[in-house]
């Protein structure tokens, strides 16, 4: 839910509250409808990785409304970890910097300027916004091993599995890219995917193309 | 009925052969290891978790009023104008889940009391419906109802002002009974109810939260096996959760199957980390200080649930103001209406009667002296003499909201 109107004097909310309430209603339908795809997170350096360990969880909506400073992001990071969420000791820094830099404010509680113009690019190694990289390179820089090994199921189901499932069906290449790209759950059980919106379809290709082959 | 039916001598016959016949369940399971089981959070993951149960289909039985807050953890509510009603129908009760929907088979399901007991027992659905079931209507709310009227608002479920709470007809046993069946034993403090719920990974702590032995033992904390005359649906905590009346929602564990009784409150992440308030206030934006207690029962509050914002009426008409108004622990002495943004106040007609932990309905037939845009504020005092706030006290994860309910609306020239 949009909430960047949602700063006022101390007599607002109330009105406030009846703006909420038009909000509200104008988006009750969707109750009723099909599941519309889920927003993701400003594309920056460490936008994956976060989407990876956040989004298994939570739709990216729980940081996209959100504006908190840092110590409040490493604070709730902190009480993620102790909720069960997978982050190594080593990505807290990483993805506490995303969150700041790209959902943050200032401890006075203004809001913290976005830096213009940021590049769909991860920490490192960064992936390009054009061309196709060694498949290992991608493996790691999109995160893919985070939740997915080779023969086991980890948060994911194992290469070997997809490649199984999907790899000599029509339309399996497709479905495959489209579940990278764009996340979902579903083929698998309910733990979601989350999207790889930043990934180009050299990138996708080539991918899907070594996963198809651990059969 | 506010009551549980008494039944004197036919019940505790039927108690005294439960009694005997838990204490011989109990006894076999400890033969066969089941007492093993006890006593850890850890050790009471159940083997088979159960498969969850897709946000589309919990909505399908949800009214298009209720708007998603979040998906996942699934979250949903109407604001103050769909709850015109005096009990809260099943389709307009809000959802808040922690985890993912389990789907439970009430068949095999089990409720274990275990801990400070002297007997540990082991209860299906059927062993519930067998003892003294009653029906109360009774409140309840989530802590972070209203969470967004905050300013700054803190992190959390974005709740709008109105909404995160209901009042339905709640079926059930007083845990009490269950309490004094198992036999409670010196030293118990706390009473820890478990969730069967469970995450997306396998790391994620089950929902654990426990209330002090006073609240336990009173009559109207029960085990709930039904909601509006039917059984409990999915969502709402399927085939048995706890009902704390009065209390913040997280106080009530749906699907409920451990009943733990301790000699402290429970230590884990829903206990330390989350439903926690200062001890005495803080400013705005400060973190969570050193004094911060758990959260318990709620504090007087009314909601205007007609008009509607932005209704429009007629020179000349009347507009019939309505409205709910409840308080965890107290009772509603009175409430009062203001047409002047709270310079001059009216107090509306109250229907006092009513269940323990039911909200009260209040009414005043409004004749407006003026045409264009103007506003109702709604302000409830209870019988400790406590009176709604224009702005409650801060808190840094956004509990209990409470502020004083405004809702604008037009006369036509």
């Amino acid at each position: 839910m949009p909430r960047s109107h949602a700063r006022g004097g101390l007599r607002a909310p109330a009105i406030l509250g009846s703006m909420f309430a038009a909000v509200l209603l104008a988006s009750a339908p969707i109750a009723a409808q099909a599941p519309t795809p889920e927003p993701t997170l400003v594309p920056g350096a460490g936008m994956e990785l976060t989407m990876q360990r956040c989004v298994i969880c939570h739709e990216a909506q729980h940081i996209t409304r959100s504006r908190l400073t840092r110590s409040e992001w490493l604070e709730n990071t902190e009480l993620m970890i102790k909720r069960g969420a997978p982050v190594a000791p080593g990505e807290i820094a990483p993805i506490v910097d995303y969150l700041f830099t790209y959902y943050g404010r200032n401890d006075d509680g203004s809001p913290r300027p976005r830096p213009a113009g940021a590049p769909a690019a991860s920490a490192a190694p960064a992936p390009a916004a054009t061309g196709s990289r060694d498949v290992q390179t991608l493996l790691a820089a999109y995160g893919c091993t985070g939740c997915h090994a080779m023969d086991s199921k980890v948060v994911g189901p194992s290469f070997r599995d997809v490649a199984r499932r999907f790899g000599s069906e029509a339309g399996g290449a497709e479905r495959v890219a489209r579940r990278i790209r764009d996340g979902g759950a579903g083929d698998w059980g309910s733990i979601p995917m989350p999207p790889h919106p930043a990934i180009n379809d050299a990138e996708l290709r080539s991918l899907v193309a070594w996963v198809f082959a651990q059969r | 009925m506010d009551q549980p039916t008494p039944r004197a001598t036919g019940l505790e016959r039927l108690h005294a052969t439960r009694r005997d016949f838990l204490t011989r369940i109990a006894q076999a399971s400890a033969a066969l290891g089941g007492s093993a089981l006890a006593g850890t959070a850890a050790a009471q993951a159940p083997a088979d978790s159960a498969g969850s149960i897709p946000n589309a289909v919990v909505m399908a039985g949800k009214d298009s009023v209720l708007a998603i807050h979040s998906e996942r953890p699934l979250t949903a509510s109407a604001p103050a104008e769909h709850h015109n009603f005096l009990v809260t129908p099943t389709r307009r009760m809000f959802v808040r889940n922690n985890l993912n929907t389990p789907e439970v088979d009430a068949s095999r399901h089990v409720l274990t009391v275990r801990g400070l007991v002297d007997r540990e027992l082991t209860l299906t659905l059927d062993d519930l419906r067998k003892m003294n079931v009653w029906e109360q209507q009774a409140m309840l709310e989530c802590a972070g109802s209203g969470r967004t009227a905050f300013r700054p608002t803190p992190r959390g479920t974005p709740w709008s002002e109105t909404g995160g709470m209901g009042c339905p007809k709640w079926t059930g046993v007083s845990l009490a009974e269950i309490l004094r069946m198992a036999g409670v034993r010196n030293g118990a403090v706390h009473v820890a109810f478990f969730g069967v719920d469970r995450g997306p990974l396998p790391t994620i702590p089950p929902v654990v939260r426990s209330i002090p032995m006073a609240k336990a033992m009173e009559r109207h904390t029960m085990i709930a096996t039904g909601m509006n005359g039917e059984n409990l649906s999915p969502v709402h905590g399927a085939p048995m959760r706890s009902l704390v009346p009065g209390w913040v929602g997280s106080a009530s564990i749906k699907w409920v199957t451990a009943i733990e009784v301790l000699p402290a409150p429970f230590k884990g992440t829903y206990m330390d980390d989350s439903y926690r308030i200062p001890g005495t206030p803080v400013a705005p934006g400060e973190k969570m200080p050193a004094d911060a207690v758990s959260t318990e029962d709620w504090p007087v509050k009314s909601m205007i649930t007609f008009p509607g914002p932005n209704a429009r009426f007629r020179r000349g008409q009347v507009v019939p103001i309505e409205g709910r108004a409840w308080v965890g622990e107290s009772s509603i002495r009175r409430v009062d209406l203001s047409f002047d943004e709270g310079v001059t106040w009216q107090r509306a007609s109250l229907d006092r009667r009513g269940d323990r932990y039911a909200w009260r309905r209040f009414s005043l037939d409004h004749y407006p002296e003026k045409s264009g845009y103007q506003t109702v504020l709604a302000r409830a005092t209870d019988d400790r003499g406590n009176v709604q706030p224009f702005v409650p006290a801060w808190n840094p994860l956004g509990y209990y909201w409470n502020g004083v309910h405004r809702v604008g609306f037009t006369v036509e020239a």
